[in-house]
């Protein structure tokens, strides 16, 4: 605004000045114009003056020579010679031609009365009596000598303009007549000039033009009636009043007009044309006008000019207006003599902080407002000697953030100091602007990107880790390899101890490859080509051999395992040996973190049936020692292992549950973990799988199927070597055991009673019995009374050896007595082979 | 010539578990334990023990076959010696009765070893 008014200041002063300009220039114009006409009547009156007097002298030369010719007559008369008339005439025409040659206004004609008698007067036609000229009465009255005038007067046929002058001659009444016909001059003599186009008229008292110069080709007559309006205005005084008064002449221009009175009453008037009177003027006004417009036109360029310039500040100004607003805050900072001026933000100090004073007063209240942990380092930043030093080193932006208070919070503030070549020398301008979002985000993704480095650094660190153990892992039953074929071959000799050795070897061997196993599916999971078979299977045949060792393993810890089967659609299509690797891991990791005394409970639960597919639920709970909630989100993380338990023996590669969660997340299944430390886990799988179509129909083709699959998938099981003691009293059943177990490389040592088992294991070598498989019900010892005999030697692997029971009636009162007598583990008779195997396979690798 | 299936089709027998579970599928096994049946001895052990009033021998004896034939998958045999375990377990040695049950159970098994023969 303030902008604004002074344009329109400027505007206005800028109008006035030209007005004054123009009002001077009228004035001085106004007199210059006077002045002119003054002069103009000057020159004027002195032409009329001239005119007038040369008009006497020519008067007065005629008054000599009509003199000299009344002489003339008078001797001529007086003599009376015989051709007197004509004696007469040619004096009168020797005198007519002197008057002519000085006479330019008009043609002379002279006549004389001789005797009443007229002689001469060529051009006088003497149609009129000489009676009644009045100008006759009068010189017959005069003097002899005394010259008669007459106004200019009418005479003849022609009605000419004549002006009459008349003589007596001396003792006579004879008159010498001079009659002079007026007319319009062409030419002037040399001395008189008029100015150009000016013109002249004489004229008689009563107005009548006596003759004229530089007409028109006009006659006087056709003049008369312009001539008589002039005379008529100079009688009323008109061009006294006023020297610039004008005549519109017949052509229509302005003219001056001039004039003088003779003594005689004749007016002699000049006329002079404005044009010529005001010709300089012209010439004046022409440049006046031209300086003018050149003035205006440049004023009104000038005045374009600052307003397209006042445009360009005015948007530049709402640039920086805009950009201003960004800043709740501008100070303009004098760091030489320390003092301050606020631009902008009045309370954000308070209402009471003034709007300019000493700046280290302000700065004091700004440290208020900063937080506390910066509060000192804000004070010795933006004291004034570091302000002078940030100028010294040319630092033209300069800032930071802190947290400043907001009456109720602290938020995020952005301070800036700039300085800048068009401040004025040692000043700064200091502004706030504030960060809050921006600053948030800002450490939100700090934040992220730490957390990802903290992560990858985690991950770099677990795997190298991983990769230690896993190398202090394989390193164990490597050098084991090593040391045992040492051995070997140091007593090839002894085939027992070889074979010992040997069969070390391979435990060694195969506790390698499941670790390979291991990371080589972990390794391929990672590049996620793992892949999952479609095969058909019974679910509840194959979950029921699959957890038949792992509830032997719970058994035999002395953990209750509770197993519950709620299925509708048995057969159906997928992995089972992905499957079976999944509920091997969860339950065996259930059954590792159980104490002795607490539950292992699987539940498998058809839960969705749709079409050609349906989910099953997989729960595995336990009441063991859980986890905490810290290891619960990292539980599927490679590597990871809760360490609470890492005093136990039960170590794992850290892969487990890794690779649990892929496989259930490659077969589209879900995981889900709940868990409260010492209370107990629970794990819950659902996995769809695909029905078997039209097998639930075909029966026995179906089973066999069924059979085949089962049959590729346990041809896994390697048993060779192993050494087991087989009691059983029934001499079909003992045959069948010993022909399977004997085809699968399996050495059975065979017992037909209790008593026999038991002296049997007493006989073997200490770690050569692999397993028991202990009917319960046999002559001289049951099964129970022998496996508490042998738990009861006193022998290095007695407590150890796994001691399945064999029982025809799974009566829980039963299989607890099984428990009570130190057996691992049961399984119902007749034997499932399959089952036994599971087991077998359990007990022995580990 | 009979096959296995006709030993489920004639006896009842549970001829697809037994092959499946206990003898993996191996049916020339299953066929050479079932012919081991012919020449089993138990059976007659049982009559001679009922015959001589040996309640402890007809118990060890019908339960041997009763395991025997459960293995072999001769489930509805395998019941018929099982009935005759449980009886003299509970005391019930009435000759008539105990004899009746063991003569049906020796029919039904000679029936089983007909077709056995057969195999």
């Amino acid at each position: 605004m303030r902008e604004n008014n002074t344009n329109m200041k400027m505007y206005a002063l800028g109008t006035v000045f030209l007005l004054f300009f123009i009002a001077l220039s009228i004035v001085s114009l106004n007199v210059v114009k006077y002045r002119l006409f003054n002069s103009s009547r000057v020159m004027g009156q002195s032409i009329a003056a001239r005119f007038i007097d040369r008009e006497m002298a020519r008067i007065h030369t005629q008054e000599i020579v009509l003199k000299s010719a009344a002489g003339s007559v008078y001797e001529i008369v007086a003599l009376q010679p015989p051709e007197m008339e004509a004696e007469i005439k040619m004096h009168l025409e020797k005198y007519t031609r002197v008057i002519n040659d000085i006479l330019t206004i008009g043609t002379a004609d002279m006549c004389a009365v001789v005797n009443g008698k007229v002689i001469g007067g060529d051009l006088w036609d003497n149609t009129e009596r000489l009676e009644d000229f009045q100008w006759y009465q009068d010189v017959l009255k005069k003097e002899a000598g005394e010259v008669v005038y007459t106004d200019l007067h009418r005479l003849g046929l022609n009605d000419r303009r004549v002006l009459t002058k008349a003589i007596r001659v001396e003792n006579s009444n004879n008159i010498i007549v001079l009659n002079i016909y007026t007319h319009t001059v062409e030419r002037l003599m040399q001395d008189n000039v008029l100015p150009p186009s000016s013109y002249y008229y004489l004229c008689d008292n009563n107005g009548n033009i006596i003759y004229s110069v530089g007409n028109r080709h006009l006659t006087l007559d056709a003049l008369q009636p312009y001539v008589d309006h002039i005379v008529q205005e100079i009688k009323a005084g008109y061009y006294d009043d006023n020297a610039s008064n004008y005549v519109i002449d017949l052509e229509g221009n302005q003219r001056g007009v001039y004039y003088v009175q003779a003594n005689n009453g004749w007016v002699s008037i000049v006329t002079i044309p404005y044009e010529y009177i005001l010709r300089d003027y012209q010439g004046l006004l022409f440049w006046y006008v031209l300086t003018l417009v050149v003035f205006v036109v440049f004023a009104v360029f000038m005045y374009m000019r600052s307003k397209r310039m006042t445009q360009t500040v005015e948007s530049m100004n709402e640039v920086v207006r805009v950009m201003g607003n960004v800043y709740y805050a501008v100070y303009r900072i004098d760091y030489e003599n320390g003092t301050y001026v606020r631009m902008k933000g009045s309370d954000h100090l308070g209402a009471d902080t003034p709007e300019q004073g000493n700046y280290e007063d302000i700065l004091q209240k700004m440290v208020k407002y900063v937080a506390k942990d910066t509060a000192e380092e804000f004070a010795h930043t933006f004291s004034l000697e570091n302000i002078r030093n940030l100028v010294k080193d040319k630092a033209l932006d300069f800032g930071g953030d802190f947290r400043g208070w907001y009456g109720t919070e602290y938020r995020w503030v952005n301070i800036r100091l700039l300085s800048d070549a068009q401040l004025k020398n040692g000043e700064v301008i200091m502004c706030f602007r504030e960060v809050e979002t921006e600053k948030r985000t800002q450490l939100e993704h700090m934040k992220i990107t730490e957390d990802a480095l903290e992560s990858i650094k985690k991950t770099t660190e677990s795997k190298n880790m991983f990769f230690s153990s896993m190398s202090h892992d394989m390193r164990t039953p490597l050098n084991g390899i090593i040391g045992l074929s040492e051995l070997a071959s140091k007593h090839i000799d002894e085939p027992a101890k070889v074979e010992e050795y040997l069969q070390k070897i391979n435990n060694s061997s195969k506790q390698l490859l499941s670790l390979i196993n291991d990371i080589l599916d972990m390794s391929k999971m990672e590049y996620g080509k793992l892949q999952t078979n479609d095969d058909p299977f019974d679910l509840r045949i194959s979950i029921e051999d699959y957890i038949a060792p792992l509830e032997l393993q719970a058994r035999k810890d002395d953990k209750d395992f509770i197993y519950e089967y709620n299925v509708e659609h048995n057969l159906v299509c997928g992995d089972f040996p992905r499957i079976g690797q999944i509920l091997n891991n969860i339950i065996s990791n259930a059954i590792k973190y159980t104490p002795a005394g607490g539950i292992v409970a699987f539940s498998v639960k058809e839960i969705v049936h749709q079409g050609t597919v349906s989910k099953y639920q997989f729960t595995v709970a336990d009441t063991g020692f859980g986890m905490t909630e810290e290891f619960l989100q990292k539980i599927f993380v490679p590597f990871e292992r809760d360490i609470r338990f890492g005093a136990r023996k039960a170590m794992g590669t850290g892969l487990g549950m890794t690779i649990v969660k892929n496989l259930v997340t490659q077969m589209n299944g879900s995981i889900e973990i709940t868990s409260a430390l010492n209370k107990g886990t629970c794990v819950v799988i659902t996995l769809p799988l695909n029905l078997q179509g039209e097998c639930n129909k075909c029966g026995a083709q179906c089973k066999l199927g069924s059979v085949k699959a089962r049959a590729v998938c346990e041809e896994n099981v390697d048993m060779t070597g192993v050494k087991i003691l087989v009691a059983e009293d029934n001499e079909i059943n003992m045959e069948i055991v010993t022909e399977l177990l004997t085809m699968k490389g399996v050495e059975v040592i065979q017992a037909w009673n209790g008593r026999e088992a038991v002296e049997a294991f007493a006989k073997s070598a200490e770690g050569e019995i692999s397993m028991i498989l202990m009917d319960m019900q046999m002559p001289e010892l049951d099964g129970c009374e022998a496996a508490q005999a042998i738990r009861s030697m006193e022998r290095a692997d007695a407590k150890i050896v796994p001691i399945i029971a064999v029982t025809a009636n799974a009566f829980a009162e039963d299989i607890s007595a099984t428990t009570a007598a130190g057996m691992n583990a049961h399984i119902s008779k007749p034997i499932n082979f399959k089952v036994l195997e599971k087991t077998m396979a359990e007990y022995i690798v580990k | 010539m009979m096959n296995i299936w006709d030993l489920e089709r004639i006896t009842g027998a549970d001829v697809a578990t037994t092959l499946e579970e206990r003898f993996m599928g191996n049916e020339a096994l299953y066929v050479r334990f079932l012919k081991k049946l012919l020449a089993d001895a138990n059976y007659g052990q049982l009559k001679e023990a009922l015959l001589s009033g040996d309640t402890k021998g007809i118990e060890l004896k019908a339960h041997t076959l009763k395991g025997v034939c459960a293995t072999l998958g001769l489930t509805e045999l395998s019941d018929k010696f099982s009935q005759v375990v449980a009886m003299v377990r509970n005391g019930e040695t009435d000759d008539a009765k105990l004899k009746a049950h063991i003569e049906d159970a020796g029919n039904k098994l000679r029936q089983v070893l007909m077709v056995i023969q057969e195999l």
